[in-house]
């Protein structure tokens, strides 16, 4: 495969050391030659999309937030990487911060932000650090951009952008209530773009490699790949590529002996798909026009070994410890779903456990706040009803015998 | 205001642009679920109780965080959304217990209304054997407030109301997910001054007032509006009990001037009106002694000392209501007594009056929010009016008013303030124009008063509040009470003390002292008689705030003992002294309003979207709770002699 990588071309270098890395930042000074609102063109013209997960167009968040009255404005960078199976956005804060800082101090000119925040997970220290000492050779290049650093207290909730900015601000890390969007009321009232880092990163090369580079390479993506799986890593591709070619090519097939259970494709959020249905691309559209599942591109994988009431309770497990505990559904919803699926596993009561499960997934998935729960049901709502043999053999039998996490 | 067409279930009806979902529902008498909205609070839309469907829009939108525009379609009976309000409440009655019985909040629960309305009416109960909900133990807050974490419903209406409304931030929430928890910021007992908005807002029994507790059911209780005693504002309180007994005292957002703010004295301060100390029967002394004597008596004893005298002085309390200080000035001025009272107001309104040739403060509490600096002079706000301080608050959040302070400065509101302020003519020439200066009449000096006062006559945007100690001090200027000079009474044989005084003990230049007091303190032990007085509550009257405003305040509970209010206790010594006087409470009225317009008119303009406050009672008592002008010794008294005993023993004060 002779794809040269435009992200991923450093993480083979390893952490380099402080002396020994001299950001030239060519890109940024490309850009600020050109005028904000080329800036934005030439983003436009590239297609990029947000990378977090939602995969709002860069360009036009970035147009509305420079129109948006309110000064000054503010760049959030979100690097609150979250999402179980999602692991490429630490990699480039530990292999490629520049590329970041560039990115960043791209989009503060584009958008005319002279402060920008880079919101670090809890959990990320050593990306924190390495970040933090780079960010004095940043600034001697780039003057007009003052970056600072943000360390979260480990909450996926922070990953959601406005959360994340309560999270900045010092308070309770909780979703705001939407309109006003944080393009004209966001970081302490003012209007606020928020990017992935990703999405930053793949700024800096669009203006380092150029426009027609980046196109010639099919909009590169980062992938993640895990699970019951030989090859467990983060690769680049172009965007789009077959979820079959990832789980198989890239992450070189299930172990011997194993098949395919099930994949889900963008993180846990998403709805696991079975080993016949992996024929569709990893896109933020499907061909014919529905929303596409690439999610945050973390495919995890789950063999035949694998108890699927179990995968769902461990989802769920997750979903009920990292609900904010803001709105009833997912508050109390979460919670009790899980314990509805413990109950089916260990055998209690589990023909009402199982009716109450169906119940309540659509309805928290409408009346919850925030995407947290609408991902959790969404995953859930999946593998109930494509796994539903699964939980009838642990409802009428003794279940199906396989290994559990816990 | 441009007005917008909604159609509600196939219900039109024309709203102002900006309101929300849920209000233009309620106007047209539907009723949607809510927990987490509040009308005093911003909306989170947290709880999800309140979904609808609105077309156009995907999904179930929150009806407290929609704003109507034209056209809109909203739909609050369809499947969707009643399954919605069901499982939403069986999700919240999971966790709480169903101990309804037991419960204080039944009657006025919001989940217990809701669930009869909406909610499943057989609860999923979902929890795995051997795990229970209600496990965590009571807390008790303060003396006053209580928690139970079970009964929360997790809608952090009282955090919201403390940050926002009270500007406190005593209560946070803790942990996250299934684990959320309400609780004070140090994680112990609350620090604050115990306001009780928290459990005023809360829509279910977590938050409780400890006082009254288990005493009666919320149905039982009869609802009083009530004119507070404890400082300037005149705020409405909701008083409720039973059979003269007061439970608690509540707020009502749509009635009054205080916008359902209650500082804790007004919210708590009710049970003075059984303090063992309260006197009973009037006191006469005799062989050096104060014993107990019949009305009779002490009237007729009234009477020798006031003919016996030669020159009579009369100090009177701020706390007494227009009509008795009308009253107690009428029989002063029969016996050409010269008028006293402790407050400094009187002198600062006829300083004012002399000046500009008006009366009392420019602008009203409501009209905070239409200046753009407002400066504090002197005034230690939260001390001498706590609900002027959320007013504060509420105007600096909402229109960007800038807070100065000049001279000592309020504690609670040292984050608001922007700067100082430094008084003297040239700062005020420059001072920008829509400045409001408020001014605690007992601490102002006269040469900053007269340099205010110019600039306040010199631009009329300017604007000058005057903060009244007392409930009614603001009324002591019309009847000619002045302060009393501190060491310059010369000789006078009898002095005539009427209400609550600071005073502790009989000047020595006074020969002989009659008071009329509610308590038995150091003035009462030192005088020769003593009438014991009705307080607040228990007394019908009119009581004029800071802001210029006579409001009426009416019986809600009988009279202590053998206490009479002090408009009866000067008729009758009046009438015992042979003088002509009014008898009932509309002579008296009236003849007041002839003589002393400007008490009942207030001199700003009103905003014409703030109605006057309306009281659900007459102007004046109805006759069959007026039993201020009987002596009642009937089943009330007995029953009121129990409520002592009851909240001696249970009251946290004592």
């Amino acid at each position: 495969m002779n794809f040269e990588p435009l992200l991923s071309k450093l993480f083979s270098r390893g952490v380099t050391s402080f002396d020994h890395d001299f950001p030239d930042f060519f890109g940024y000074r490309y850009a600020t030659e050109m005028g904000p609102e080329k800036v934005i063109e030439v983003i436009r013209e590239a297609g990029l999309r947000g990378r977090g997960g939602a995969g709002f167009p860069t360009a036009v968040k970035w147009d509305y937030c420079r129109k948006a009255s309110g000064s000054p404005k503010y760049l959030v960078c979100n690097a609150d990487e979250s999402e179980p199976g999602t692991f490429k956005d630490v990699q480039i804060m530990m292999y490629d911060p520049h590329a970041l800082f560039e990115g960043i101090g791209i989009a503060a000119y584009a958008i005319g932000a002279r402060q920008a925040y880079i919101y670090v997970r809890g959990e990320f220290d050593l990306p924190a650090r390495i970040m933090e000492l780079r960010i004095p050779k940043a600034h001697i290049s780039m003057q007009q951009v003052q970056i600072f650093i943000h360390r979260g207290a480990g909450a996926y909730i922070c990953g959601e952008e406005t959360a994340l900015l309560d999270s900045i601000e010092g308070r309770r890390g909780e979703p705001r209530l939407k309109p006003p969007y944080p393009a004209e009321c966001g970081l302490w009232g003012k209007p606020t773009v928020i990017n992935n880092v990703e999405t930053l990163t793949s700024v800096s090369k669009i203006f380092r490699f150029g426009l027609d580079n980046w196109k010639a390479k099919g909009t590169p993506k980062l992938y993640c790949i895990s699970g019951d799986i030989i090859n467990s890593r983060v690769f680049e591709a172009p965007l789009g590529i077959k979820l079959r070619d990832i789980v198989y090519n890239y992450g070189g097939g299930p172990l011997p002996g194993r098949k395919v259970q099930a994949v889900f494709p963008g993180g846990s959020s998403t709805a696991p798909l079975r080993d016949d249905e992996l024929d569709i691309p990893m896109d933020f559209k499907m061909p014919d026009g529905k929303p596409g599942i690439i999610g945050s591109a973390g495919t995890i994988v789950v063999d035949d070994s694998r108890c699927m009431v179990d995968v769902a309770r461990n989802i769920m497990r997750f979903y009920a410890h990292e609900s904010c505990g803001k709105c009833t559904p997912c508050r109390d919803g979460n919670a009790l779903v899980h314990d509805a699926l413990n109950d089916i596993l260990e055998g209690r009561d589990a023909g009402y456990a199982m009716e109450y499960i169906e119940r309540m997934i659509p309805r928290i998935f409408t009346d919850c706040f925030c995407p947290l729960a609408k991902g959790a049901m969404n995953a859930l709502g999946a593998i109930f009803t494509k796994w539903r043999a699964d939980f009838e053999s642990h409802v009428f039998g003794s279940g199906c015998g396989r290994k559990r996490i816990g | 205001m441009s007005l917008v067409r909604v159609k509600i279930d196939d219900e039109e009806i024309e709203v102002p642009e900006g309101t929300l979902v849920i209000t233009a529902a309620e106007k047209l008498g539907k009723s949607i679920p809510h927990f987490c909205y509040h009308e005093r609070l911003t909306p989170v839309a947290a709880c999800r109780l309140c979904l609808v469907e609105i077309e156009g829009m995907p999904g179930l939108q929150p009806s407290c965080a929609t704003k109507v525009k034209d056209g809109m379609i909203v739909r609050t009976n369809t499947k969707n959304v009643l399954d919605s309000h069901k499982s939403v409440l069986d999700l919240v009655l999971e966790t709480h217990p169903l101990d309804c019985p037991k419960c204080e909040a039944t009657g006025r629960c919001k989940l217990e209304d809701f669930t009869y309305e909406f909610g499943p009416h057989r609860v999923s109960y979902y929890r795995p054997p051997g795990i229970s909900a209600y496990d965590y133990e009571e807390l008790s807050w303060s003396p006053v407030l209580k928690f139970d974490p079970n009964k929360c419903v997790e809608c952090s209406r009282c955090i919201r109301v403390c940050d926002e409304v009270q500007d406190c931030r005593a209560l946070v929430a803790s942990s996250r997910g299934h684990n959320w928890r309400i609780t004070t910021f140090t994680g112990g007992p609350l620090h604050c001054d115990f306001c009780g908005a928290c459990a005023s807002v809360c829509p279910t029994g977590a938050i409780e007032q400890q006082p009254g507790k288990f005493w009666k059911k919320d149905w039982e209780l009869e609802k009083h509006f009530v004119i507070c005693s404890h400082c300037g504002h005149g705020c409405t309180l909701l008083l409720r009990g039973w059979e003269g007994r007061i439970a608690r005292i509540e707020d009502d957002f749509k009635v009054g001037i205080n916008r359902a703010n209650i500082c804790s004295r007004g919210r708590f301060g009710f049970d003075i009106i059984s303090h063992s100390s309260r006197l009973s029967k009037p006191l006469l002394r005799s062989d050096g002694k104060l014993v107990e004597v019949t009305w009779e008596k002490a009237l007729f004893a009234a009477m020798e000392m006031i003919t016996a005298s030669h020159s009579v002085i009369g100090l009177a309390s701020g706390m007494l209501s227009v009509e008795e200080l009308f009253l107690f000035s009428k029989l002063l001025a029969s016996r050409n007594g010269k008028k006293f009272s402790e407050s400094r107001d009187g002198d600062v309104i006829e300083f004012e009056k002399k000046r500009l040739g008006r009366y009392g403060s420019t602008h009203g509490f409501d009209q905070l929010d239409s200046f753009e600096s407002i400066v504090l002079v002197d005034i230690p706000v939260e001390e001498l009016d706590e609900v002027l301080r959320i007013d504060l608050i509420s105007a600096a959040k909402k229109s960007g008013a800038k807070l100065f302070t000049a001279g000592r400065a309020s504690f609670r509101l040292k984050k608001r303030i922007a700067g100082l302020f430094k008084i003297n003519s040239q700062t005020l020439a420059s001072a920008p124009a829509k400045t409001l200066f408020v001014v605690d009449t007992e601490r102002i000096e006269e040469k900053e008063l007269s340099a205010i006062l110019e600039k306040v006559s010199s631009d009329p945007f300017t604007g000058i509040l005057f903060v009244a100690a007392q409930s009614n001090s603001r009324a002591l200027s019309s009847f000619g009470f002045r302060v009393l000079p501190s060491d310059e009474i010369s000789e006078v044989d009898l002095m005539i003390a009427a209400g609550p005084l600071q005073m502790t003990e009989r000047p020595t230049s006074v020969k002989r002292l009659i008071a009329s007091a509610s308590f038995r303190n150091e003035l009462v032990e030192s005088a020769d008689l003593v009438f014991p007085a009705a307080l607040p509550f228990e007394k019908s009257g009119t009581y004029v705030n800071s802001e210029g405003r006579a409001q009426y305040s009416d019986i809600a509970v009988p009279m202590a003992g053998e206490s009479w209010p002090d408009a009866v206790i000067w008729i009758s010594v009046m009438k015992e002294l042979g003088e002509a006087t009014p008898s009932t409470p509309r002579e008296i009225l009236d003849e007041v309003r002839n003589n002393h317009p400007e008490l009942f008119e207030r001199n700003y303009p009103v905003k014409s979207s703030e109605a006057e406050p309306k009281l659900p009672s007459t102007r004046l008592a109805p006759p069959k709770r007026h039993r201020g002008l009987l002596l009642d010794k009937s089943e009330w008294l007995r029953k009121l002699q129990e409520h002592l005993d009851f909240s001696k023993e249970f009251s946290p004060w004592f």
